[in-house]
């Protein structure tokens, strides 16, 4: 007999478990166990203080979007109140060039809901410009867009194909075509040949094209420019988790111990108990089975963690082959560094743009050349960190929009740029990379910020993808665990038999980071595998069916509501 | 409009998660309000080396596991899963010359150890230790759990019998008297009289001597927690969810709400406000508490000049953590192969002076020539908290917060903390053969200032929230106002560790402070009367 029983048994405790365990006991009645191996719940979604003790690195996950949570927000009132709540600041992206000390702010949607400061900034380069970019962000808060957008993000690959998907699908085109813009071109171009299409002033196809890698998308990939409409529109709403993103996980799991959840960490499963057809429970590495009444789901494993945890021959050959191939080499592995600081950083480019030292995604570049992002994603893909002069770090300081962030008076910036994968460098040569960077990012930092010199530094957490290793879905350190290219993303995503969150045993379901939507520390992976477990198992009143849920809307409106909220929660 | 509580308890350290945890189930519906995202304060377990390697960067040994009626109160092992390991051999002070003083769980193994340097103090151990346990076990230990009496009740129960007179007349001793009578042999005294000042007891300063025997006793009764001391909290903070009860993390507490001279809630500073039907519970420090968040224009004057006289601890901690690629092989062990399994260790002190000198120049605010410090290699005694076949290390350094010249910035110095670890891994590297730059693959330091910017109750980094001083400690802490938990303002109650009987991980003032709480507002008490208290109820010890 069994040591412990549940109606569902989640093996991993990450976001992806936390959420979905949420929608399997509030709408599938089920009493969940939590299974997850590491000390702490939450997988990606992570802080910790490193850099300094009472100074917040967030370790993982830190670039939240609003469209990230809307399910929860509409269906767990108490989401927000239990700390899952965002921020942005006064500019939510931006970029500054070394050559003219120049930069380019990006204004939040928080300060600047009609984009007409931005438009400003962006005329300093190119009026074109800043009447493209307005016209962008107007066609982008389409409902036609809107849902569009939140059909793709928050359903599972099988129901996108059904007839009101593809009308949708078709009233956008009309929407884009009206704004004067001709989609075709972008369609097999590479981001960044589609920036210079849609743009003329170098400073902004520089920084519209900085969030791609961001997104773990290679600046050369053919098959993403067509995103192009979606990156730009992305910009202005760049958040953060107020507190930490570890406030998130912490909110999830108040509302589940609350509600009977109950968690088991320190504990690795190593095997689902099934007879080839269903599954009984599961075996943790302590030799404890576990029964499962109804599920078995494994939330945030890797592929590869779930083709061992099954057993490989279940799968087949084919499956079991196509997982094998995965890559996970192209993009992803990032170096994300916390700085314990004694003053936030204050750049030369003030003088161009006082603002521009409040900006959450702070681009800094040697020049708006588009090749210098080209070298930095040509230099991951081979495993190396580019030479000084091409490093295009990410930076920005969430202690100066919210104090919880470090002690009173002192500050804790971050930066995230592109690296080797975990397993290109022995162990050695990581922990003496992960030094050298620190000096080289001072150096290259304090060009831009005189005072982000050594003499400002309390304290550095040299976090890599060799520490990323912490987590054991993520063996390559990629922070999306593959590579989200075309044959890797959407419904391809891990591989097109699994993407549909289901498994060859009847009642085991899969989601985590090599899902779609990958690589985000939002609810959509809970989501779509919920829908896909709730729609097998016939449960009626769900969520999405309930008068006024009815989806993308009310998605779209929790987003416009979220925003409302920040504006007058956290004063400019 | 504020959301309705019937408790609120601001902190969500050890005792904030107690009250909640007793409170809540009870039936009453408390809210917790931290201002860091991990509850447990102290109770933390951090990867800050490397991946794998885990490191309780605070609080590590577990001093009441067999005392504190919270532990079989919430049924942590049964319940929880949260399992504690007691290794034989508790301390060790190894010699220069390579031997070993060994402190056992056992008596006379003890004894054994002892006999080595001289076998009157193994006899005076001996008698000390039957005397001290039953101290402990009979008098100490339970006041812990109960109110404390004011000074002249508790002398007349003290002086009502033999053991209790026997206790007071130490407690007018100091620290060195008491070493330095019952020992004779230098390395003897000097472990003895290192293991009380090591938790901030003064060597020189008498009238709270009743600490000795406490901490004496308790030298060979620490335990560590499995998986990491953070266990510990999170068990009683999944208590209270499970029993109704809510937290705000990350939040930071604007005013503690007083209408009309009675607390009715708080307000932080992003404008949420919370209502408490019943009452305020700050586990804070009595400056956050009183002059930050009630405000002296709510208090008398002469309350609050006793508040501004409060005093902070006169010492701190440097700690240094190590991620080791290799388990820690002692020189000593050749002589006693225990040694490499010892739960912490005494390093750099083999004699009374040793250990006063270096406790002079921290009353004096300044760094000693000599280095002398504590460490332990927790994952030796729990697998989970490294990676086989290698080991964490926790090197910890009693050392001044104010310190002088250069002022307490100094501990910013990149510089200075790079020679100040050195220094520590040197004196540990003396002891051992194996600790070398090859086999420590990282290491990672904590200072008075990183204390006090974690924790802001810790103020000068003082993990105790005060000084063990004789006119702040029992009735006297944090004065006599407060001591018993309740405060001048109505409905305001005080349950953090600079209240009676203090800090550590002991659990009593959240305890004492539930149990007020229930006693106040007539809430049925589902736990009952720990067995140790009634009989020293019955005895008139307490």
């Amino acid at each position: 007999m069994a040591d412990l029983k549940y109606d569902v048994v989640i093996c991993g405790g990450g976001n992806k478990a936390l959420m979905l365990a949420m929608y399997l006991t509030k709408f599938a009645g089920m009493r969940c166990g939590i299974f997850e191996r590491r000390h702490e719940i939450g997988g990606g979604l992570a802080t910790e203080e490193i850099a300094a003790p009472g100074f917040r690195g967030n370790t993982h996950a830190n670039l939240m979007l609003p469209w990230y949570w809307t399910p929860l927000y509409r269906d767990f009132p108490e989401f927000w109140d239990y700390g899952g709540m965002i921020d942005q600041y006064k500019c939510s992206d931006g970029a500054i060039f070394l050559d003219t000390q120049k930069c380019l702010g990006i204004y939040s949607q928080k300060f600047d809901p009609t984009q007409e400061r931005t438009a400003e900034q962006i005329a300093r380069f190119s009026q074109k410009d800043a009447d493209t970019w307005l016209k962008l962000w107007k066609l982008t808060s389409t409902p036609e867009y809107q849902r569009v957008l939140f059909d793709d993000l928050m359903n599972p690959a099988e129901w996108k194909t059904r007839p009101e998907y593809m009308e949708r699908q078709m009233g956008v085109f009309n929407v884009i075509q009206e704004a004067g813009i001709d989609p075709m071109p972008y369609m097999g171009a590479s981001p960044m040949e589609a920036v210079r299409m849609m743009f003329e002033s170098e400073e902004l196809q520089y920084t519209v094209l900085r969030f791609f890698p961001s997104s773990v998308m290679n600046v050369r990939d053919k098959s993403k420019g067509m995103l192009l409409l979606g990156m730009a529109n992305m910009l202005p709403q760049i958040s953060f988790a107020r507190g930490g993103t570890h406030m998130v996980a912490h909110a999830c799991h108040q509302w589940l111990t609350k509600n009977g959840c109950e968690f088991h960490i320190n504990k690795t499963v190593t095997k689902i108990l099934h007879d080839g057809k269903r599954a009984s429970g599961i075996e943790l590495h302590d030799g404890t089975q576990v029964d499962a009444s109804k599920l078995v789901v494994t939330a945030g494993l890797s592929v590869m963690q779930l083709l061992d945890v099954i057993g490989r021959d279940v799968f087949g050959s084919e499956i079991c082959s196509k997982v094998d191939n995965l890559s996970h080499h192209n993009l992803g592995s990032i170096m994300w560094y916390s700085y314990a600081i004694h003053e936030a950083p204050r750049y030369i480019a003030e003088d161009f743009n006082p603002d521009i030292h409040e900006t959450m995604w702070l681009g800094l570049t040697t020049s708006s050349d588009l090749e210098h992002l080209g070298r930095e994603c040509d230099e991951a893909t081979k495993g190396q960190i580019p030479a000084i002069g091409d490093f295009n770090p990410v930076v920005w300081c969430h202690s100066l929009v919210d104090p919880s962030f470090a002690p009173p008076g002192k500050h804790i910036a971050q930066h995230e740029m592109q690296a080797p994968g975990a397993q290109d460098l022995t162990d050695d040569e990581w922990l003496r990379l992960k030094d050298k960077h620190a000096e080289d990012m001072i150096e290259f930092w304090s060009k831009f910020a005189p005072n982000m010199n050594w003499s400002n530094v309390i304290g550095i957490d040299t976090n890599s993808p060799y520490d990323i290793r912490r987590m054991a879905n993520l063996p390559y350190g990629n922070c999306a665990g593959i590579d989200k290219s075309s044959t890797q993303d959407g419904p391809n995503r891990p591989v097109p038999e699994l993407a549909n969150h289901r498994t060859p045993i009847q009642n085991v379901y899969c989601t985590g980071g090599y899902w779609h939507v990958g690589g985000t520390a939002s609810a959509a992976e809970a989501y779509n595998c919920y829908k896909i477990i709730a729609s097998d198992l016939k449960l009626d009143n769900q969520p999405w069916t309930l008068a006024g849920n009815e989806e993308p809307d009310s998605l779209i409106d929790q987003q416009v509501q979220l925003v409302e909220r920040v504006r007058n929660t956290f004063r400019v | 409009m504020s959301e309705k509580f019937d408790f609120i308890v601001i902190g969500a350290g050890p005792n904030g998660l107690a009250i909640a945890a007793y409170l809540t189930r009870a039936g009453q519906k408390v809210l917790l309000l931290e201002k860091r995202i991990e509850e447990g304060g102290g109770l933390m377990t951090e990867q800050v080396t490397l991946p794998e390697y885990y490191h309780n960067t605070h609080a590590l040994y577990m001093m009441m596991v067999d005392q504190a009626p919270i532990y079989s109160d919430f049924e942590f092992e049964s319940r929880w899963n949260v399992r504690h390991v007691f290794p034989d051999l508790q301390v060790t002070l190894p010699t220069r010359d390579g031997r070993a003083l060994c402190f056992y769980r056992d008596v006379e193994k003890t004894c054994k150890s002892i006999a080595e340097f001289s076998s009157r103090d193994a006899e005076a151990y001996r008698k000390m230790h039957h005397l001290y346990a039953q101290m402990m076990d009979q008098i100490l230990g339970p006041q812990t759990y109960v109110p404390m009496d004011p000074a002249p009740l508790m002398a007349a129960k003290a002086y009502a019998s033999e053991l209790g007179r026997e206790l007071a007349e130490l407690t007018e001793k100091t620290p060195l008297e008491i070493v330095t009578e019952m020992y004779e042999h230098e390395v003897v005294r000097a472990a003895m009289l290192y293991m009380c000042t090591h938790w901030g007891l003064d060597y020189s300063q008498s009238g709270v001597s009743y600490m000795v025997p406490i901490y004496l006793n308790r030298m060979v009764n620490y335990r560590l927690t499995c998986g990491g001391s953070h266990r510990v909290s999170n068990a009683l903070y999944k208590s209270v969810f499970a029993n109704g009860g809510e937290i705000r993390q990350s939040v930071r507490v604007k005013r503690i709400q007083i209408e009309n001279g009675v607390a009715s809630g708080v307000l932080l500073e992003d404008g949420r406000e919370f209502h408490a039907e019943k009452a305020v519970v700050s586990t804070l420090n009595p400056h956050q508490t009183f002059l930050d968040y009630v405000g002296t224009e709510n208090l008398d004057a002469d309350f609050v000049a006793m508040i501004k006289g409060y005093m902070w601890e006169k010492s701190s901690m440097n700690n240094v953590h190590l991620a080791l690629d290799d388990l820690p092989n002692f020189k000593a062990a050749s002589v006693n192969p225990d040694v490499n399994q010892s739960l912490t260790y005494i390093l750099g002190v083999e004699s009374v002076k040793e250990v006063t000198d270096y406790y002079d120049a921290i009353l004096d605010n300044r760094m000693p020539e000599r280095s002398v410090m504590t460490c332990s290699f927790p994952s030796v005694h729990d697998s989970y908290q490294a990676p086989r076949g290698k080991s964490t290390a926790y090197l910890s350094q009693v050392v001044p917060y104010d310190l002088q010249p250069e002022g307490k910035e100094h501990w910013y110095d990149r510089d200075f903390k790079k020679t100040r670890t050195a220094e520590m891994i040197d004196l540990l590297a003396q002891y051992t053969t194996n600790i070398n730059d090859r086999t420590i693959l990282k290491s990672y330091m904590t200072t008075p200032v990183d204390i006090e910017n974690k924790f802001a109750t810790m103020a000068k980094g003082g993990f105790k929230h005060g000084a063990y001083h004789p006119l702040q400690m029992g009735y006297l802490r944090p004065n006599q106002d407060c001591s018993q938990y309740r405060t001048p303002i109505k409905n305001l109650y005080v349950g953090g560790a600079s209240v009676a009987p203090g800090g550590m991980i002991i659990w009593g003032p959240g305890y004492n402070c539930a149990n007020a709480l229930a006693d106040d507002y007539g809430i049925e008490k589902w736990w009952s009367q720990p067995e140790n208290v009634r009989k020293a109820i019955e005895r008139g010890y307490v």
